[in-house]
């Protein structure tokens, strides 16, 4: 004969099956009844069906909810054009060399600038992980300055980098049309990289009479 | 604005927020799902839920369990949203469950078992005959598998009080599975 505890048991291992020991057991075992009705109960509450969120529900509701980066990128080409059209003096996009796993990874490096009026450089580095202190140093060219900074050449601060993208915008001033490179520096837990960032002036960029000869950006 | 301002850029915060809430999108919308029981409605409610998140990166890093955290601010808005619609002169008091299609598509597959699909039909029209507080709870533990102790904290309430719904809920949803009473709840 079944007793309660091995009634349950088989209850909690049944799948099809009836067996008929345990339904005997069940036909005068009130409680063991009770509990194998809560069991059929919760498993179908458990398996209970819900339908599939439609086609590339997640990219639908992460760009509705994000801000409209894509305008953004689109305000920003748009400018640089209109910039260019004004005969901006340099636009150079360059691709830098990855770096190995556990260090981030330059992904890639626009930079706008223009002798007459500061634009922002921006560099995109893309860290594999997140590195809380890193150290980042740059080091400015004669020919290059920092909007804000005076003459100071070298500069360094600590931040933390997040896993992925991770923009720096730097609002440079240029004071020659020479080919100038801006040495950055990224250090963490005794782990260093360096890399260079080139910006080319067209010829005679620097001179502000000849701003219209450079109507194209350079690509590198 | 110093240099490390201007380091942390947009690009990197939705980045960040992106990586933070996609594993848990789809966990996200069933749960809306099981609250409006319309799938429009609950892809709106995940979208919203997540517009009012992204300012929030920061706090959404820090959570040690995202998962049962998002399901609580979900909850919330939902609340908030239904509570508003209870306010409009717009009569919607009457619950009526729209899963008919989703149930019909299902019964109509050969390979889905008949008999389940029924009995899960008329739980899931039962559910919504509940009080909504005992409700919340079934939906909460039973369907989706939370712990009594995560329940509590997604709905902010005590684990007594999870329990005493949960067991007064079922002992109404197991009225629902004894024969005689599949007429009550065969139309919506």
């Amino acid at each position: 004969m079944m007793n309660c505890c091995q009634a349950r048991r088989e209850l909690d291992l049944m799948q099809r099956e009836n067996n008929s020991v345990l339904l005997k057991h069940l036909h005068r075992c009130g409680e063991c009844r009770e509990y194998a009705e809560e069991l059929r109960l919760v498993n179908l509450l458990r398996t209970m069906p819900a339908p599939q969120p439609s086609e590339y529900f997640e990219e639908r509701v992460l760009k509705a909810a994000l801000p409209k980066r894509s305008s953004a990128v689109h305000g920003s080409v748009r400018k640089w054009q209109l910039a260019t059209a004004a005969s901006v003096l340099f636009a150079v996009i360059a691709a830098l060399p990855q770096w190995q796993s556990s260090a981030p990874t330059v992904e890639t490096a626009m930079m706008q600038a223009a002798i007459s009026q500061a634009l922002p450089v921006r560099v995109s580095v893309d860290a594999a992980r997140a590195m809380e202190g890193a150290v980042i140093s740059v080091s400015l060219p004669e020919h290059l300055a920092l909007e804000g900074y005076g003459d100071q050449r070298e500069l360094s601060w600590r931040t933390n980098l997040s896993a992925g993208a991770n923009r720096l915008t730097l609002p440079v001033r240029a004071r020659s049309g020479q080919r100038n490179e801006i040495l950055i520096r990224i250090e963490h837990e005794g782990a260093r990289k360096e890399f260079y960032v080139p910006v080319d002036l067209p010829a005679g960029a620097e001179l502000p009479a000849n701003n219209d000869a450079a109507s194209t950006p350079q690509t590198i | 604005m110093s240099l490390i301002e201007f380091f942390r850029g947009k690009a990197a915060k939705e980045d960040r927020f992106t990586a933070l809430v996609r594993p848990h999108l789809r966990l996200m919308h069933r749960m809306a799902y099981r609250w409006t029981q319309e799938r429009a409605d609950a892809e709106d409610l995940v979208q919203d839920v997540l517009t009012r998140l992204f300012p929030r990166v920061d706090e959404l890093a820090a959570v040690e369990k995202l998962g049962p955290w998002l399901i609580k601010v979900l909850y919330r808005r939902y609340v908030d949203l239904y509570r508003r619609r209870a306010n409009s002169p717009i009569d919607e008091t009457a619950p009526c469950v729209s899963d008919d299609q989703f149930f019909q598509e299902r019964l109509e597959d050969g390979h889905n078992h008949y008999q389940q699909l029924e009995l899960q039909r008329l739980l899931n029209r039962a559910l919504f005959t509940l009080d909504e507080s005992w409700r919340d709870v079934v939906l909460l533990h039973d369907v989706e598998g939370y712990t009594a102790l995560e329940v509590a904290e997604i709905l902010d309430i005590n684990v007594g009080t999870v329990k005493s719904r949960l067991h007064r809920a079922r002992k109404k949803l197991r009225s629902v599975l004894e024969p005689g009473t599949v007429e009550v709840f065969a139309a919506c």
